[in-house]
């Protein structure tokens, strides 16, 4: 099964309510920067786009992990990081093509998005359902 | 641990060659002032004396966040204080965006900027990392322009950029920060004084950390929030058309500033309203850092000779000056005059004031096409005032005796212009004509930043609302204004501290600000409390102002404008007169403490514990 949370340029506003939200859940402050929902602001505000981790089918971060610490949660639908087999090796981190993989540098391991354990507060904090929890 | 604030203040001596000093932030200042507008008050009262001339290396500009910058809190805006060269008293200017957010994620709640560089430079902020670098390329470009060569050289989209425009460069007295698209802190001049300083921009990247004291109640708090803002019907209006709703309802009361404020109804009104910029400019809502509300629309000129230009909403202030106050209602050639005045770094009010100010002089033959270079400036022609947008920001002919403001500009033209410059302390009046509403009057003359709408706005008061401590009032009558009005100005000195925008008061209520505050510092704030804040503020500021040789004299000059019979609209044939004014005046010196010519009394500023100011 495969669950995700699609963002969608329409609705987005721009607002980054959704960064602050995230960051508050992971890493205890405001930190947008940190994020693992990121709004990039095109042709002078025309478009908020925000990008999130797919929860691919065929993942590349978990193709490239040499130590087997990225796994397919199948209950919750998302691709997982195990913070006791991450060793920190950052292959994971180029390998994927939208970005959706980042580096904590305070813990030295990969984090990304795991679907809050299947009820995302990006979702939840949303004011215009530009982000939606699909699949 | 520090919560609610990023605990350091960054200091940029633009004169020294290694002028860059970190301090901590003094926590108990902080308690005292809170944020924004009250860090920029004490700040600027203790560093920029009545001899500082604002164009001057020894005048500051100060980018104050707030406890709530930063965090979930709704509606985050950043707030520019320095002396401004168009009033010479002290001036806060706000925008949203993405900007003070991001200061402080770099670490500091306040950035100060003193000195003058000897070369064109730019202040770049990445973390700790901080840079004074050569702005040489970036001298003479428009803002936008800026952005991109600043993006493209520090390879970076995402950081965050304030600047200036050529006006800001020529020291422009009504010249703007821009904040990156579509966000501007307009009002004042800010803009001179970065241009005076030779700062082109700031840009910053910080990826630190915000935590609040009590995640819970806080969490909670912004809830509330979110869901007062969703029930509230002004908050609605804000999301559907963003301030556009104001332009119908300033024609039907009679505030509209049309033909330089002669008339409060302009006939054309619609061709710039809601329905006519939703259909033909309008694309989508944008919002501004952690707003529900998101009440900016951006949208694409899509007729005529500008077509596919990106431009923003056209604010109700801009389509009031712009547009009404010089009679023009062709749609599209009033959103390119205010991307014009944001590319070139122009306040859209004092601009718009002035050039319908410069109109009403050549239909009255004070001014001809000898003294305004060959333009023909008659009331709705749109092509001379993009044209005159040109020459003020660039001060070229006679939009240099134009850059200089409204007033200095109507001294220097002669022959009678002073009766028609629509100004208070030297600032442009914006697009709230007050004639037919007396609080609005003593609002914008008792406005610590000259003639300003957004220090109090009783009109809604006027119109029907109740406010927290009264009911509605009639809006002709002088008694009961002077205690709204001092209620408003304690409570937006409050928010503008917080650094929160002032249209989420039209959901967000009163004991949920001091929740978020609360929860955010630790301290228990609540709403009375705040308005300690905000009056303690206010005095402190007033004390500047004192100092700067305000007075009841400033306080009771009007425009001779607003002493002429209003020719149409509910409130028609209303007119202020020096004796009702200062009566109104009284009661608000009275009101508020302050003695006859406007002073704070001792006791009140022992009460405010300002009592350092009392020998003063």
């Amino acid at each position: 099964m495969r669950k995700l949370v699609s963002g969608y340029f329409d609705l987005c506003t721009g607002c980054r309510i959704c960064e602050l939200a995230c960051s508050a859940i992971k890493f205890g402050a405001y930190t947008p920067r940190k994020a693992h929902v990121a709004i990039s602001i095109e042709s002078q505000g025309l478009r908020a786009q925000p990008t999130i981790c797919i929860q691919c089918q065929n993942a590349p971060c978990l193709r490239a992990c040499p130590t087997d610490a990225i796994q397919r949660d199948e209950k919750i639908g998302a691709v997982v990081i195990s913070e006791e087999k991450c060793t920190g090796c950052r292959m994971c981190i180029p390998a994927c093509p939208i970005k959706a993989i980042y580096f904590n540098a305070t813990t030295r391991k990969a984090t990304k998005c795991d679907l809050c354990n299947g009820d995302p507060v990006c979702v939840k904090y949303c004011p215009t359902k530009a982000l939606a929890l699909i699949g | 641990m520090v919560h609610a604030y990023a605990g350091k203040i960054l200091r940029v001596n633009l004169s020294e060659k290694r002028g860059i000093r970190v301090e901590p932030l003094d926590m108990s200042f902080a308690k005292k002032f809170l944020g924004g507008k009250g860090f920029g008050a004490k700040l600027l009262y203790d560093l920029v004396g009545p001899n500082v001339d604002p164009l001057g290396p020894d005048n500051v500009v100060m980018y104050c966040t707030g406890p709530l910058t930063g965090t979930l809190a709704p509606t985050n805006r950043y707030c520019i204080v320095t002396k401004s060269p168009l009033t010479g008293l002290f001036s806060d200017s706000y925008a949203g965006g993405y900007f003070s957010q991001e200061l402080k994620y770099a670490g500091y709640d306040i950035l100060m900027i003193s000195g003058k560089a000897a070369r064109p430079v730019y202040i770049w902020i990445d973390d700790e990392d901080i840079e004074v670098r050569s702005a040489d390329h970036l001298w003479g470009l428009d803002t936008y322009q800026t952005y991109d060569v600043l993006k493209k050289e520090l390879e970076d989209e995402t950081m965050k950029i304030s600047c200036i425009g050529p006006a800001g460069e020529r020291m422009v007295k009504f010249a703007l920060v821009d904040g990156d698209y579509h966000r501007q802190a307009g009002r004042c001049g800010t803009g001179a004084v970065m241009g005076s300083k030779n700062l082109k921009a700031v840009v910053v990247r910080g990826t630190g950390e915000i935590s609040v004291a009590d995640p819970k109640a806080f969490d909670e708090a912004v809830w509330k929030c979110y869901g007062e803002i969703r029930e509230s019907l002004g908050s609605q209006d804000y999301t559907r058309g963003g301030t556009q709703s104001f332009t119908a309802f300033a024609n039907d009361q009679g505030f509209f500033p049309a033909k330089n404020f002669q008339d409060g109804f302009f006939e054309k009104h619609e061709n710039l309203g809601l329905e006519s910029q939703r259909k033909h400019l309008w694309l989508r809502e944008y919002g501004c850092f952690a707003c529900p509300i998101h009440c900016t629309k951006l949208g694409m000129i899509r007729r005529g000779k500008w077509i596919g230009t990106v431009c923003d909403i056209i604010e109700y202030e801009s389509v009031g000056l712009l547009g009404g106050s010089c009679e023009i209602d062709f749609l599209e050639a009033v959103a390119y005059a205010n991307l014009l005045c944001d590319k070139l770094g122009l306040d859209t009010i004092s601009t718009g004031n002035i050039i319908g100010f410069a109109m009403e002089c050549y239909e009255r033959g004070i001014l001809d096409k000898s003294s305004t270079d060959g333009l023909d400036l008659t009331f709705g022609n749109w092509k001379a005032q993009l044209d005159l947008i040109k020459k003020i920001a660039y001060r070229e002919g006679f939009g240099d005796v134009l850059g200089d403001g409204v007033m200095r500009a109507s001294r220097r033209i002669g022959r009678g212009a002073e009766d028609i410059a629509v100004h208070m302390k030297g600032m442009e009046a914006p697009a709230w004509g007050p004639r037919g509403s007396a609080g609005m009057g003593l609002a914008l003359a008792t406005s610590d930043r000259g003639c300003d709408h957004q220090r109090g706005w009783p009109i809604a008061y006027e119109t029907g609302a109740s406010w927290p401590f009264g009911g509605p009032l009639d809006r002709l009558t002088l008694e009961g204004k002077a205690k709204v009005i001092k209620w408003e100005q304690d409570h937006l000195a409050a928010l503008y501290s917080l650094v929160v925008c002032e249209f989420s008061r039209s959901g967000i209520s009163n004991d949920t600000y001091a929740k978020l505050v609360s929860a955010a510092t630790g301290w228990n704030i609540d709403y009375l409390g705040l308005l300690h804040y905000g009056e303690r503020i206010w005095n402190l500021i007033r004390m500047f102002s004192i100092r700067e040789g305000i007075g009841r004299e400033q306080d009771a000059f009007l425009p001779k404008r607003f002493k002429e019979p209003l020719p149409s609209g509910p409130a028609k044939s209303h007119k202020f007169t020096d004796e009702e004014f200062n009566k109104m005046l009284n009661d608000y010196y009275e009101e508020r403490g302050w003695d006859n010519n406007g002073k704070p009394r001792k006791q009140k500023l022992r009460e405010l514990e300002l009592e350092d100011l009392t020998t003063s």
